[in-house]
């Protein structure tokens, strides 16, 4: 059963098809919380959150769209509630970088440089990762990203130079 | 040509440019040393990204997903039932509303009645230390709305009782069934 019928199934009611969802995506959208919260176990809650969300609208995803495009986006909408509570990181020198719980990946294979690039963007505003998010790793257009991140495509443009420009200059004082 | 905007070195890095912006793009670049260091600089963000590998969740989520949707609600069971439910309840209410309606407003027209009757006399006197005295106008006796429905529900013979009854209880089974069903398809 691919995942388009799956999601169908789900939209009826069948909570085992929704789980059969869950497995397909669940590191798809572990990988988007992950990358936006930076800790293991807050990126689980989330993509559980995640998940739960998505069962309560999943009448709504249009059954031609791609249901893991559909779920990666409201992880980066949950993850940024998530991180609207917690305290904006600035970034004033290596010490005041956010620490990254590396978890099982991290201890056996992850390098110096993907540590730097994580802890880059923790130390990123939460809108700055969501357009990053967005953009480069779910490889949406301007206007889909403003379309989910309900702002206007001047505001998305601007976060994503931003961010770019942020983001390099973090690694530039990291490496 | 000015230094590339923003808005350029996006487009740019991100393919989106047309082709006649491109082409000006692409000559200035050879040009200029400054937007040929900041577009190294975000290029260098690029690759940093694309060289992130996947993370793997420590466990796996599905049976956490499955247990809180069971324990959070009952999605569209729970809103059937409680619609049958509240359709239940106030088809009750609309079908009594007039043998209600009857039995308040002759205890009120009373209450009211006998507070007119007392009112109506052209002195009150009320007994203080200070000998206060005041008097009150008389008040009309209130008058109930009736309400006129084209049937007189109030007959028991009537057969509107019989199918009332019967609907109210169909809402009442399905509503319950619908519970009852749904509680007990968790996973």
């Amino acid at each position: 059963m691919d995942e388009r019928e799956l999601a169908q199934r789900a939209a009826q009611g069948d909570r085992e098809a929704f789980g059969g969802l869950v497995k397909c995506h669940q590191t798809g959208v572990y990988n988007v919380a992950y990358r936006m919260l930076g800790e293991c176990r807050d990126a689980e809650d989330a993509a559980q959150e995640t998940f739960l969300r998505a069962f309560r609208s999943i009448r709504t995803l249009d059954p031609q769209r791609s249901p893991g495009a559909w779920l990666k986006k409201i992880a980066v909408n949950v993850c940024l509630n998530r991180l609207e509570r917690r305290v904006t990181l600035t970034l004033q020198n290596e010490d005041a970088l956010p620490a990254i719980d590396p978890g099982p990946e991290a201890q056996t294979i992850e390098r110096e440089q993907t540590r730097q690039v994580r802890r880059a963007l923790m130390a990123l505003p939460p809108r700055y990762r969501a357009a990053i998010e967005l953009r480069h790793f779910q490889e949406l257009s301007y206007t889909e990203m403003a379309e989910t991140l309900n702002r206007s495509l001047s505001d998305i443009k601007s976060d994503l130079f931003r961010a770019r420009k942020k983001l390099a200059e973090i690694m530039r004082q990291t490496q | 040509m000015n230094h590339l905007t923003e808005n350029q070195l996006n487009e740019y890095l991100d393919g989106l440019m047309e082709a006649s912006a491109l082409a000006a793009c692409e000559e200035h670049l050879s040009d200029c040393a400054d937007c040929q260091s900041q577009l190294a600089v975000l290029q260098s963000v690029f690759q940093a990204l694309a060289a992130l590998p996947e993370a793997n969740p420590q466990r796996d989520l599905a049976p956490s997903v499955l247990k809180n949707l069971s324990e959070r609600g009952f999605g569209l069971g729970w809103r059937l039932a409680l619609a049958m439910q509240a359709g239940l309840s106030l088809g009750l209410l609309v079908f009594l509303s007039p043998v209600i309606t009857d039995r308040i407003t002759d205890h009120i027209a009373g209450i009211m009645a006998g507070w007119a009757g007392r009112l109506a006399t052209p002195e009150v006197r009320i007994p203080n230390p200070i000998d206060f005295h005041f008097t009150t106008p008389a008040i009309p006796l209130f008058h109930p709305p009736t309400l006129a429905l084209p049937i007189s529900i109030t007959q028991a013979n009537s057969p509107i009782w019989l199918i009332l009854g019967i609907a109210a209880l169909a809402l009442f089974v399905v509503g319950n069934f619908s519970l009852v069903f749904h509680s007990s398809s968790k996973p």
